[in-house]
């Protein structure tokens, strides 16, 4: 009886321990799904050279190393739940998209093939990283986390303001000397290993393996201090931009700043648009720079004004050769009627053309007219104001223009409708002519003086839907 | 449990019941619209119900009365009075208050083809082409890895690696790129068709397709007549859909 209840009780902690030890997929049958769905940008053989692989930054990962970017361990191995949830999660801000669509056995089938292409890199059993219990967000808190951000250097390579503009950024290699950006830690939604506390948490303690992020949790003074780092760096950007379909143009009674950085812009709501690279015209773009621009636009009697934040790690005028002008611009068709139908979106064409209100680094803010992808020609006459502002890897920007257009030059209307495109150039990063990022059409509408209807109805409703609860309660009671 | 025989409260539990299924049961989830006429329905029907005798209506009937009525409920009768006003101007306020959206994009999403295009300046038959690639079995394969290698350095950015229009680039994009998984797109054309889509792409719609408005690069300018058919084969291996067959013409 002794023996039979000892056997069942190692049993029963040999099959507590499986999960852990024991391999839930089947290499051989990863195989199949690595060919079909992997293979095109990680390569048949795991060496991250697939096809698709030079197009992408960053590049495909090569499993041959068995250096794993996410991982919770402290050491090396990473374990097979780390490279399961990558899998299925994706890497955000990279080519690497969440294989959730896939059926969870060929998940882990896969996490075993894997782990073929290195299996010296496997033989050291994963240590999960023991983090300390985490510390709610509070000002003491975020004051830790600051001065913690610039002990232990954060910012040489993150920036001051988390903007992946560190003075050591251009100095990024991964282990296979490939540049690698520091992340923007006010664009959380690009995070690699992912966005919630305990992931931000984990990447602090164990570092990102393979790129220059090191391990920080025996570098801060107390282990805690991972937890007041997260708060600080949760505190620099929102977890994700809403993004707009539409730019409502406020009506302004006050006099509109062309300083960017003038107090007034605050107050005015921001549409986030997403900017996408541009891949129809050489040379294209498949690893657009900016990827993100903040408008806020008004307008008063005589004028319209566009204020545009966006990113870049960089302030560059440009040598010509490596880098070019920073620049941005927004596009509108010349003239603005009623009717759907627009200029081609990528800078119109021969016999359609857009016309643009275009700033760039060292020449300042321009109308300009384009008939074509990178034809642009500058618009004669100074109908154009205003000034851009950089700090800690962003740009602010005001372009300011009469509202009354012209020949080849749109006016604008409130409560029309108007198409409106954008398009960015990070010259820093070699971005100029075709190779920039970009949007197709949107609309902006300016918003006209709001009616009072909004003040007037509902009282009215409330009112006469009171009466009637009255009359009604009261005949119900004379009734009985 | 006396009061679940109450008709009243009978009639209530249905009436949100059939209203959590309409609104939270269905997906993609249905417009406001229909859910308002379906919502009609079932108020009219449970009417119907609760009328069909003189007791089930008595029954019904009574707390309405006696909320209206009865010293007792003095303070549900007030609170009924005041609220539903002010749930009425409340919604009154929210309509009148709504910011303008903007305008839908009304567009032909499966335009009819041409019967025949310009390939690189020479003429090309859309109307009744098969795939020639497909006449050597024995080539299958290759074709399809060479498309799968075009797709990934070309197509990949807006449509995915898994071919369901979810690329780093789709959602930056309206209308957004076309998902080859949807039994509704390539499955419904036939090869010759979307040769025509990926040579001429966006400036080769037609007006009703909003052609200013589509992202999709022509691709002769870039692609052979040849990778342009592997891509094609791709697309339906990788997918496991079938290409739409020509109709016999007599």
């Amino acid at each position: 009886m002794r023996a039979a209840i000892g056997v069942l009780l190692v049993l029963m902690l040999v099959g507590a321990a499986a999960p852990a030890g024991a391999q839930r997929g089947d290499a051989a049958a990863g195989k199949g799904v690595y060919d079909a769905r992997c293979a095109l940008c990680h390569g048949e053989t795991g060496d991250g050279n697939g096809p698709g692989a030079e197009l992408l930054s960053p590049r495909p990962r090569d499993f041959t190393k068995g250096l794993y970017k996410i991982r919770s361990t402290a050491n090396r191995t990473p374990t097979d739940e780390d490279i399961f949830r990558v899998i299925t999660e994706g890497m955000p801000g990279t080519s690497m998209p969440a294989w959730a669509v896939l059926p969870e056995q060929d998940r882990w089938n896969l996490v075993a093939y894997l782990k073929t292409f290195a299996p010296e890199m496997f033989k050291e059993a994963p240590k999960k990283v023991e983090l300390p219990p985490d510390v709610a967000s509070s000002d003491e808190s975020l004051a830790r986390g600051k001065e913690m951000f610039e002990a232990i250097e954060c910012h040489k390579c993150h920036g001051v303001q988390g903007r992946a503009d560190g003075p050591s950024r251009p100095e990024l290699q991964d282990e296979w000397g490939h540049f690698v950006p520091p992340a923007n830690l006010a664009q959380r939604w690009t995070f690699r290993g992912g966005a919630s506390r305990t992931d931000i948490a984990t990447r602090i303690a164990v570092g990102v393996l393979g790129t220059p992020m090191p391990a920080f949790l025996d570098a801060v003074e107390k282990p805690e201090d991972v937890w007041h780092l997260t708060n600080y760096i949760l505190s620099l950007g929102p977890g994700r931009p809403a993004y707009a379909t539409l730019v409502t143009v406020a009506r302004v009674d006050e006099a509109i700043p062309e300083d960017p950085a003038a107090e007034f812009w605050e107050k005015v709501t921001p549409s986030a648009i997403p900017l996408m690279g541009q891949v129809i015209v050489d040379p294209r773009n498949f690893n657009p720079s900016i990827t993100l621009v903040s408008v806020r636009a008004v307008y008063d009697d005589t004028a319209i004004a566009f204020h545009l934040t966006w990113d870049d790690p960089t302030e560059t005028k440009g040598d010509g050769k490596q880098t070019f002008p920073d620049a941005i611009a927004l596009q509108f068709p010349p003239t603005l009627t009623t009717s759907t139908e627009r200029p081609y979106f990528l800078m119109g064409d021969g016999s359609e053309p857009v016309y643009l209100l275009r700033w760039e680094q060292g020449k300042g803010v321009m109308a300009a007219t384009a008939s074509g992808p990178g034809k642009v020609a500058p618009l004669e006459g100074a109908e154009v104001a205003g000034a851009a502002v950089f700090e800690h890897g962003r740009y602010r920007l005001v372009i300011k223009r009469a509202l009354a257009g012209g020949e080849g030059r749109p006016t604008f209307q409130p409560a029309l409708f108007t198409p409106v495109a954008f398009q960015a150039w990070d010259g820093g990063a070699g971005e100029t002519g075709t190779k920039m990022s970009l949007t197709s059409w949107y609309y902006l509408r300016l918003e006209e003086a709001r009616s009072n209807r909004r003040f007037v109805i509902p009282p009215v409703v409330t009112l006469v839907t009171l009466a009637a609860m009255v009359v009604v309660v009261r005949a119900a009671n004379r009734a009985r | 449990m006396s009061f679940l025989r109450s008709r009243f409260l009978q009639a209530v539990v249905v009436f949100v019941g059939a209203f959590v299924v309409l609104r939270f049961g269905i997906r993609p989830p249905a417009p406001w619209s229909v859910i308002t006429l379906y919502m009609a329905i079932v108020a009219m029907a449970l009417l119907i119900f609760v009328s069909s005798d003189r007791d089930s209506w008595a029954s019904f009937v009574r707390p309405i009365w006696a909320t209206l009525t009865e010293p007792r409920y003095r303070i549900v009768r007030a609170v009924v009075v005041v609220g539903l006003p002010l749930l009425l101007g409340y919604y009154a306020y929210t309509q009148a208050a709504a910011r303008p959206q903007a305008p839908p994009e009304l567009r032909a999403v499966h335009p009819a083809p041409p019967d025949s295009i310009q390939f690189r300046g020479k003429d090309f038959n859309i109307s009744g082409a098969e795939n020639p690639l497909r006449k050597d079995p024995d080539a299958f394969a290759r074709h399809v890895a060479a498309g799968g290698a075009i797709y990934v350095r070309n197509c990949m950015f807006c449509h995915g690696d898994n071919l369901d229009g979810q690329g780093h680039f789709a959602h930056g994009f309206n209308p957004p790129p076309a998902n080859f998984q949807d039994p509704g797109t390539i499955a419904m054309l036939q090869e010759a068709y979307l040769f025509w889509r990926i040579a001429k792409g966006g400036p080769g719609l037609p007006k009703e397709s909003t052609p200013w408005n589509s992202v999709m690069p022509a691709w002769e300018d870039r692609l052979t007549e040849e990778q342009i058919w592997q891509v094609i084969m791709y697309l339906y291996a990788a997918t496991g859909q079938q290409p739409r067959r020509w109709e016999a013409t007599h």
